[in-house]
């Protein structure tokens, strides 16, 4: 957060010590938690928890079939997700919890109460509801979902991608209607001024900001836009020459001794021998897409063989001099 | 009484000898004590126009300085990639400083609620990490527009090829077509050299420059070929090519066909129009402020 950053520095970053010592500040802040609530693991560090849709795969209001566990086997509703934790809550997955009076809701009458359980992620797997033409409920559960063309949806008001079941690409699993609709607060603006649109390119000559601002947009005095180097730049950059060992030089010698490669043209009988092989390769060919991709191929040029080419003429044009 | 000698120490001179006074108080009877002021906010009058009402949701019609997280905006989200590519630059400045604004009101609740030792500030924070998202994407939004300027100023072939090719239509042009072809110049001289579509748009300090330089010598010599296309039995004096700004700028200020009795005459007389390099600038912008005066009926500044 802006305003504590700078607190930041004299904290304790535990998220970046090993596994052990992370478990022996976790037992440590489980002290101070009631009984039933312990928290069991370290939350994932910020830069690996999953906040896009589309990795985490699922949404709120999902259908989940759970593959670990005590209600392994059953399927249950998602209404939260836990980035921290990687693990959602499910309507059905609750354990009973000892409530000290002070935290009590409102119409509670017991000390018990019934509390969701996080279930891991990795324990779940995408369900969908569907009827059969006699009318009886059916659940898909996808072991893997991929995901297709994107499409906009009105209730998320976003681009979604469509769900498909790996392997049977023809069940699409559909998003579920939000829990609630999207609604307007103080800080909301209005759906006409965010379309509103009032920048065009019209002209390259014309810088888009002004020049004061490209100093807040780009830091001047960054260490990577340095203009001069200093000496250990220079020499990190141009490494020293290497003396050659005894084999290199013998190497070197003995390839300035040998005459340089000269290429020539195949003769007649190679070209018509080639020529036939490639054309009876082809000619078994039968997949159209094959060829069509070979028909491409063909036009492309290779610039080595282009070289190769020049170097032959050119070799002929001295020998005819 | 005095302090002893020698030894360094802070001088007690005054409390001693004020000690030396006898203790006495006057007649309490006859002291007159003023009513004692509450020490509460009710008892000081802040101006509503106050620069640090600012600081406040409301302004100075807040009646709390803190609000819990049922006040706060829990159900916006922050303004999209998308949305803020549709914004010019004064809008995304406008906005940006709505944000900081914003910012600084949820900061100095924070800053409170540390010091009330209240500790349910989670919503402050989700909505501060909103807001800030949103400034990083307009950061984002800014900078992408001025690579894609500066990625525009390398493309020099691109950009020739494509006024070469504009040029060669715009010489052989169906008489029926010029129009759309004049208007196409209009876009085109704005688009290519930023040189403004009406003379009265012009900012004299920051649009002459060597952009709007090149743009003219195109222009005119745009013109100027179309004219000796129409027109082959030309004399002599026109038909060479068009040399400097002098000559240049007729066609930019009039048509075609005043502009080149402006060029004959020009020629007739012999003067010397080749300015130096120095010179073109400052002639540039003394002659076109000359020519908006003239139009607009008032004096050269």
């Amino acid at each position: 957060m802006s305003w504590n950053t700078a607190r930041k520095r004299f904290q304790r970053n535990v998220e970046s010590y090993p596994k052990a010592l992370r478990d022996v500040y976790l037992a440590r802040a489980n002290r101070f938690t009631l009984p039933t609530f312990e928290s069991k693991e370290w939350p994932f560090p910020k830069n690996e928890r999953k906040t896009k849709t589309e990795e985490i795969g699922f949404v709120n209001g999902d259908l989940a079939y759970i593959t670990e566990g005590e209600k392994k086997g059953t399927v249950s509703t998602i209404f939260q997700y836990s980035p921290e934790t990687d693990s959602v809550l499910l309507a059905d997955v609750t354990s009973k919890k000892l409530l000290p009076k002070p935290y009590w809701v409102e119409n509670q009458t017991s000390h018990l109460v019934d509390y969701p359980d996080y279930v891991k992620k990795s324990h779940i797997k995408l369900a969908a509801k569907d009827r059969d033409e006699n009318g009886k409920v059916y659940y898909v559960v996808a072991d893997k979902v991929i995901y297709k063309e994107k499409y906009y949806d009105d209730r998320y008001k976003r681009w979604l991608p469509r769900r498909y079941v790996k392997g049977h690409e023809s069940i699409e699993i559909p998003w579920p209607n939000p829990p609630s609709e999207p609604k307007d607060d103080y800080l909301s603006t209005k759906e006409s001024t965010v379309f509103e649109k009032s920048y065009e390119l019209q002209s390259l000559a014309k810088p888009p900001v002004p020049a004061g601002v490209l100093a807040e947009l780009r830091n001047p005095y960054s260490r990577y836009k340095k203009r001069f180097l200093t000496e250990a730049d220079a020499r990190r950059i141009n490494g020293p020459e290497m003396p050659l060992t005894d084999e290199q030089k013998i190497y070197l010698a003995k390839k300035t001794a040998q005459p340089p490669k000269v290429h020539k043209r195949l003769s007649e009988d190679i070209q018509d021998f080639i020529g036939a092989r490639i054309a009876d390769h082809l000619n078994n060919i039968e997949n159209p897409a094959m060829l069509a991709h070979l028909d491409v191929l063909s036009k492309s040029k290779i610039p080595d063989f282009q070289k190769t080419m020049k170097q032959i003429e050119e070799h002929e044009a001295t020998q005819q001099q | 009484m005095l302090p002893s000698v020698g030894i360094r120490h802070f001088s007690r001179c005054a409390v001693r000898s004020a000690r030396l006074k006898p203790l006495r108080f006057t007649d309490l009877n006859k002291i007159n004590l003023n009513q004692p002021v509450v020490p509460t906010h009710k008892n000081f009058d802040v101006s509503p126009d106050h620069p640090l009402w600012a600081f406040f949701p409301n302004g100075n019609k807040a009646t709390s300085c803190f609000r819990d997280s049922s006040e706060i905006d829990t159900s916006s989200r922050p303004w999209a990639l998308p949305e803020l590519r549709r914004k010019s630059f004064e809008d995304l400045h406008k906005l940006w400083y709505l944000i900081l604004k914003e910012r600084n009101i949820l900061a100095r609740e924070v800053r409170l609620a540390e010091a009330i030792r209240e500790n349910n500030t989670q919503a402050h924070n989700e909505l501060d990490e909103k807001l800030a998202l949103t400034q990083k994407r307009i950061k984002q939004v800014l900078l992408e527009r001025q690579v894609a300027y500066e990625r525009a100023q390398l493309m020099t072939a691109e950009q020739e090829e494509y006024l070469r090719d504009f040029e060669e239509r715009y010489v052989n042009a169906e008489e029926s077509d010029i129009v759309s072809y004049n208007e196409k110049l209009i876009r085109l001289q704005y688009a290519f050299f930023g040189i403004e579509p009406q003379l009265d748009d012009f900012d004299m300090e920051t649009d002459i420059n060597v952009n709007f330089i090149e743009g003219l010598t195109y222009i005119a010599n745009l013109k100027h070929k179309r004219y000796l296309k129409l027109h082959p039995q030309t004399e002599e004096v026109l038909s060479t090519p068009l040399d400097g700004v002098v000559e240049a700028l007729p066609f930019l200020l009039n048509d075609t066909n005043e502009a080149i009795q402006e060029l004959k005459s020009l020629r007739e007389r012999g003067t010397e129009t080749k300015l130096d390099k120095i010179d073109v600038i400052p002639f540039l912008k003394r002659t076109i402020s000359q020519v908006i005066a003239e139009r607009n009926g008032t004096e050269a500044v």
